[in-house]
This record gives structure tokens, sequence and C-alpha cells, in this order.
């Protein structure tokens, strides 16, 4: 076991090194560099920066000098101070803007898993033991109507439906009062008092497929010899179904738990737009629009650095869960 | 208490199916007596294994009993009619497993990919023996040594996937035994292994039986083997008993065309063939049986004539046959033996 939580620790670090390469390569790839652009916008607006301040920047991101200076002093900074350059547009570094937003969308992120396993697994098993039956019918209608329905449009008519019904704003992930307060206990209840909606947005489409696979997984192992075994001891139907088949139909779940985050990323973007949520994915697209590059490639970086993570926890939940893997 | 354990009276069982009917077990009526071994043989599909669940009353929709009877003697003289229980209901669950107990066709994959040996045996014992874990285990690690596997300790702690073939089907004979249980039903257990194993297995199950003194209910697609472990025999095809009788009468005066392909298609050392013969044809589609008698489209004594509906013929004291030549097709059946 220590050696394979070794191999594959070390696996990620070497993924990680190549991702940051990429991203290193992101930053680069819009003509001149940022300083120069930096300026001109400043310019534009009718600023003007002190020629030291210049200096300290070009020293500091290495500008001018070879390739693999600037990414050894960009790495540098990111390793030493968590220092991922500046933000063009906003003008402050890209750390300050990025920190509160990703533990928000690892928030949402991890709140949406919950909700989608929650309802999705009872629900496949329940369509598995009970396929044709009306419930497993009208849960398959449900969730055909929850992949077609798209996100955007549900954000809608949730946010509508807040507002009117429970008189809530329910745009953002705060209230006004809240959005720029410290945390505190009020906060984090106005926090969850919010969170439901994107929860529910994320969840319903996600949760439709997941039912499906789940009762396609269920429906593999439940006329498998070991449940006849099970059944024949004598166990009761609820409890066989459980502790065998279902354990098993899980495993493919836990190999996905990795690439849930940046699939909630891509997937809750046009929601967060519509929703107005302080998450990753409005400032990714709005940096790729205005060719915020330090702070796109700070986000891509992150982003897949918080992917390989993730996957490195389903590789060790798989092999603590699923006596088989530990062989290889 | 009378001698018979169980006693299986005109069992039909059916699979409702979109595309049809599947008559899997139609009118099969046999019995067992206590510390016996009743083997049932017959092709592929013939309805073994639907039969052996049936008696545990484990038939899952879209299949069901259709009617007919399941008595066992268990605990005194008053029968209960398995076919009659709630398939989830407590009394049912008591007698599987603690009553009668189950070795299914797949050695493989009997046991589960994701739970250690120990939790699976241990969980049967504990489910109808009132025993403390510890209790459990050390009860489990003493039958794992008596069904002849090595370090039995450890084996608690292993996975389906760590063990060969021959171990698996060991673990669940050992497991199948753990609760005392009047009648084991054995389903091909011998089928997916090597010969040496297979003589090793059918050895072991001989000895346990005379230890535990259970009786079993031994299933098989091979004479061959019927003849090593078998008391009596039911000769299954299509859903029906070909052929009743107790071993040696099926081997030397077998009174069913069917027993007789059988027959001719293992290899026997007292008589010396060119070749061994197969049985010509297939086994017909199970949504569109033959009219008439079943086996009729591959019989080599077919008489539309004569061959019309057989019923199943008491032919001798303990000797039944479902064909209508039965006398004609076996000179050795005596004279008095003849309905008049
Ligand atoms: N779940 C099911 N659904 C539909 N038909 C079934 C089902 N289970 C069994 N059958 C049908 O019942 C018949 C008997 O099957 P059974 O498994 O009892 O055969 P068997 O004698 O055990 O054969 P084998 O030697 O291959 O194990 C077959 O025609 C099969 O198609
Ligand atoms: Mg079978």
């Amino acid at each position: 076991m220590f050696q394979f939580l070794m191999r594959r620790s070390l696996a990620a670090l070497a993924t990680i090194w190549v991702i940051s390469i990429v991203s290193f390569v992101i930053i680069q790839l819009p003509p001149g560099d940022f300083l120069t652009t930096y300026m001109a916008n400043l310019r534009e607006m009718g600023e003007r920066v002190p020629e030291e301040q210049i200096a300290a920047m070009r020293e500091r991101y290495g500008l001018g000098e070879p390739m693999f200076v600037q990414y050894y002093k960009w790495m540098r900074g990111i390793i030493q101070d968590g220092d991922f350059g500046r933000s063009m547009e906003w003008g402050v570094p890209v750390s300050m803007l990025l920190w509160d937003r990703i533990g928000l969308t690892v928030m949402v992120g991890l709140s949406s898993i919950l909700f989608v396993w929650v309802v999705a697994i009872p629900v496949g098993v329940y369509s598995a033991t009970h396929q044709y039956s009306i419930l497993d019918y009208l849960f398959t209608f449900i969730g055909f109507l929850g992949l077609a329905i798209p996100n955007f449009l549900l954000a809608l008519v949730l946010m509508w439906i807040g507002w009117s019904v429970f008189g809530q704003n329910v745009g953002g992930l705060y209230s006004p009062e809240y959005s720029n307060a410290p945390w505190s206990i009020g906060k984090f209840i106005d926090l969850l008092s919010h969170l439901w909606i994107p929860m529910l947005i994320v969840g319903t489409s996600w949760t439709a497929g997941l039912i499906r696979t789940m009762r396609a997984n269920m429906l593999d192992e439940i006329n498998q010899p070991y449940v006849e075994t099970a059944r024949a001891k004598g166990l009761t139907e609820w409890r066989l179904v459980w502790k065998y088949p279902v354990r098993v139909a899980l495993n493919p779940f836990i190999s996905t738990v990795g690439y849930a985050l940046p699939q909630i990323v891509g997937g809750v973007l046009i929601t967060a737009v519509v929703l107005n949520l302080p998450t990753i994915g409005p400032l990714l697209l709005r940096a790729l629009l205005s060719q915020d590059m330090f702070m796109a490639g700070a986000i891509v970086m992150i982003l897949s650095i918080l992917t390989v993570i993730g996957t490195l926890i389903s590789d060790i939940l798989l092999a603590v869960f699923d006596p088989r893997i530990r062989l290889e | 208490m009378s001698d018979v354990l169980l006693e299986v009276n005109d069992l039909h069982v059916s699979f409702f199916l979109t595309e049809g009917i599947v008559r899997a077990v139609s009118g099969v009526s046999f019995q067992i007596e206590r510390g016996k071994t009743l083997g049932i043989v017959g092709e592929s599909g013939c309805g073994k294994s639907v039969t052996a669940r049936a008696i545990l009353n484990m038939v899952r929709p879209p299949g069901r009993i259709v009617s007919g009877e399941i008595n066992y003697y268990g605990q005194s003289d008053t029968p209960i009619d398995l076919a009659k229980l709630d398939p989830h209901g407590a009394e049912i669950r008591r007698i599987r497993w603690g009553e009668i107990s189950m070795i299914f066709q797949e050695p493989m994959t009997s046991l589960s990919p994701v739970h250690t040996i120990g939790n699976q045996m241990i969980e049967a014992i504990r489910l109808h023996m009132d025993m403390s874990k510890q209790d459990a285990a050390a009860h489990a690690v003493g039958l794992l040594a008596r069904v002849g596997l090595a370090q039995p300790e450890r084996l608690l702690t292993r996975y389906r996937h760590e063990l060969s073939g021959g171990m698996r089907q060991r673990v669940m004979i050992a497991m199948a035994l753990s609760c005392n249980p009047k009648l084991l039903i054995a389903d091909e257990p011998t089928t997916a292994v090597d010969v040496t194993t297979q003589a090793q297995i059918l050895n072991l199950m001989r000895d346990l039986q005379q230890e535990f003194g259970m009786a079993i209910i031994f299933i098989t697609h091979a004479l061959g083997v019927i003849a090593e472990v078998a008391d009596h025999v039911v000769v299954m095809y299509l859903g029906e008993e070909a052929e009743v009788a107790d071993v040696d009468t099926i081997y030397y005066k077998a009174a069913h065309p069917y027993t007789q392909a059988l027959l001719r298609s293992i290899p026997r050392h007292d008589i010396k063939l060119d070749r061994l013969e197969t049985i010509e044809g297939n086994v017909p589609d199970p949504m569109n049986m033959p009219d008439g008698c079943k086996f009729h489209p591959r019989c080599r004594h077919y008489d539309p004539g004569k061959c019309a509906n057989p019923a199943l013929l008491q032919i001798g004291e303990q000797h039944w046959s479902r064909c209508a030549r039965a006398h004609e097709i076996n000179p050795q059946l005596s004279r008095t033996e003849q309905p008049s």
C-alpha cells in the first residue's frame, strides 16, 4: 500500500510539473510581453507608471530574459510567495482574486457532488431492482427531462421562483450585507441559503446521467452468482442488495470523483454567469476574453492541479475500496 | 419421522418474457431421502438449475413457480410446502442455508469480489446460528481446514481473486456446510475445474456426507459423474423427467431412448466402442417445444402411432420412464415388471 501511494504521488507530481509548463506556454501565447500590454492599457486610461516600478516588475518576472529563466522566476514566485503574477485587467495580483473564488468553487462543487450522490445512488438502485416498474419509468422520464433542460434555463427559472416565492434575491452566493463581511456564522448560513440553487442546477443534469450509470452498473451486478449466493444464505433482499451489488457498482463512481471538479467548473460556467456566482468559471471566461494571460494561466494551472489531486484521491479511495486493485 | 426429506410434486416453473413463455420446468416430481444423494442429469438448458432454485424458492421475475408442491420434511412429519412460502418471508430465509444450502454452478463468481472469505462465511454462520463473531470465525476456520484448505486462518482475510478455482469451490463447500444443513444442493460443482480437482472434490463431498449426514442433490450434465456419487437419478429432458430410477437401474436397465443415448456418449471401460456417440440433433428452442413426446425429433425409436403423448410410466418398483415404448426398447426389463 505504501509503495502504491508513493508511486501514485510521484506520478501526480510529475503531471503537475508538466501542467505548469503548459500553463506557462499559455501565458506566453499572446504577442509581446504582458508588461507592454499592461502599460499600454494604463496609458490609455491616462495613468502614469513610475519607471522604477516597471523596472522592478521586469526584474521580478524576468521579462526579456530567456524563456526558462522566465519560467523559473514565475515558478519561484508561485512556490515561495504564492504569487501567480498580476492581472492586467484588474491591476492587482492574481492570487488576491483567486483564493476566495477557488474556495467557493470547491464548495459549490462538493455540495453538488453530495446532492448528486445522495439522489442518484438510491434512485439508480431502486430503478435497477425494480426494473420496468412504474417508478423506474418515472425516474427515467424525469432523468431525461433533467438532461434535456439547459442549465441556464433552469437557473433563470429557479431565480424567478426564488425571488417571487421566497422573496429571496438568489443571484450570487451572499446577500449584499454579507458580501464583504468577514467570515461568521451568519455569513455561513447566508451562504448555505444561496447554495441550494447552483447545487440544484448543477445537480439535475448530472444526477440524471448518474442515475442511468448506476442503474446500468447495478443491472450488470444484480444477476451475478455472488448475489445469488447471498440470497441463498437467507439475507433479506434489502441487506443483500446494499451489501453486495451496490458495493461493486459504486466502484466506477469512486474513480470519477477526481473529474468532478473540472466538470463542475465547466458545466457550471453559464449557470455561474447567469446567477452571477463569484466562482472561478466566470473569472476564467473573462480572463480569456480580455487576454488577461497571467490570470488565465493561473486558473488553468490551479484547476489542473485540483484535478490531479482529485484523481489521486480517487485512486487511493479505489485501492481502499476495491481489493482487486492492489494486485497490479 | 419418515425417510423422505424432500418431495417435489408436479413442479412447473415458467419465465414470462415479452417474446413468449419459457416453460423451463414442466411437471417434475422426485423425492430425496435423508442422507442420500440424488443425481439430476441432463443437457444444458433442460431446467436443472431452475429446479434447484425453485427448491429454495429463489426463482426471480420474470420467472416464477406456476404450480406444484415442494414438501420439505424438516423437523417433523408435517411438511412445509416451500413453493407456497413468501419468497421474501422469514420462514424461507430461515430454511435457506440453515436447512438447505446450495453451491452454485459458477465457482469463479459465486463469492463476492470485494468481501473477504471470512466476512462472507461469518455472515452466513451468524445469520443462522447463535454465535459471537469470534466463535463464528473459529467455526469457519475449522470448516476450511476440514475441506482441505491450508492456512485456514489466513484464508479468512483473503479475497476471491486470490484463490484458484479448486480453492474457491472448497470454500463454497465449507460455507455451504457451515450451518449443518439437512440438504445440500450442488449445481454442477465440478464442471469448471480440471479432472484431478474434480475427483478430489467428489471424494471430499462423499466424505463430508458421511460425516455431516446431509442429503445431497447433485446436478450435472455428465452421467459418468453420477455413477460415482448418486443413489438415485433423475434424467431430465426439456423441463420434464425422462427417466427416474436408482443408479444401477439407470446404468443397466435404462428404459428411455434419451438415457440410452446419454449412456452411449460416456466413455466406459467395460464396453469397447470404436468411437463415442453424440446425441443427434440439438436441444430445441425453449419457446418452441416439439408437440407430443419432446424427444421425438431426436429419437431413433420414434413411431408416430405409438408416441403421441407419453406420460411418466412406472415400469419397475422404483423405476419410471416417459417413453411409450419403454418395454420394446429395453428387452432387459423382465416380463413380470410389465403392467397388465
Ligand atoms: N432468468 C431467465 N429468464 C428467461 N429464461 C430463463 C431464465 N433462467 C432460465 N431460463 C430458461 O430456463 C431453461 C432452463 O434453464 P436452466 O438454467 O435450468 O438450465 P440447466 O439445465 O441448468 O442448464 P446448464 O447445464 O447449462 O446449467 C432454459 O431454457 C433457459 O433459457
Ligand atoms: Mg444450470
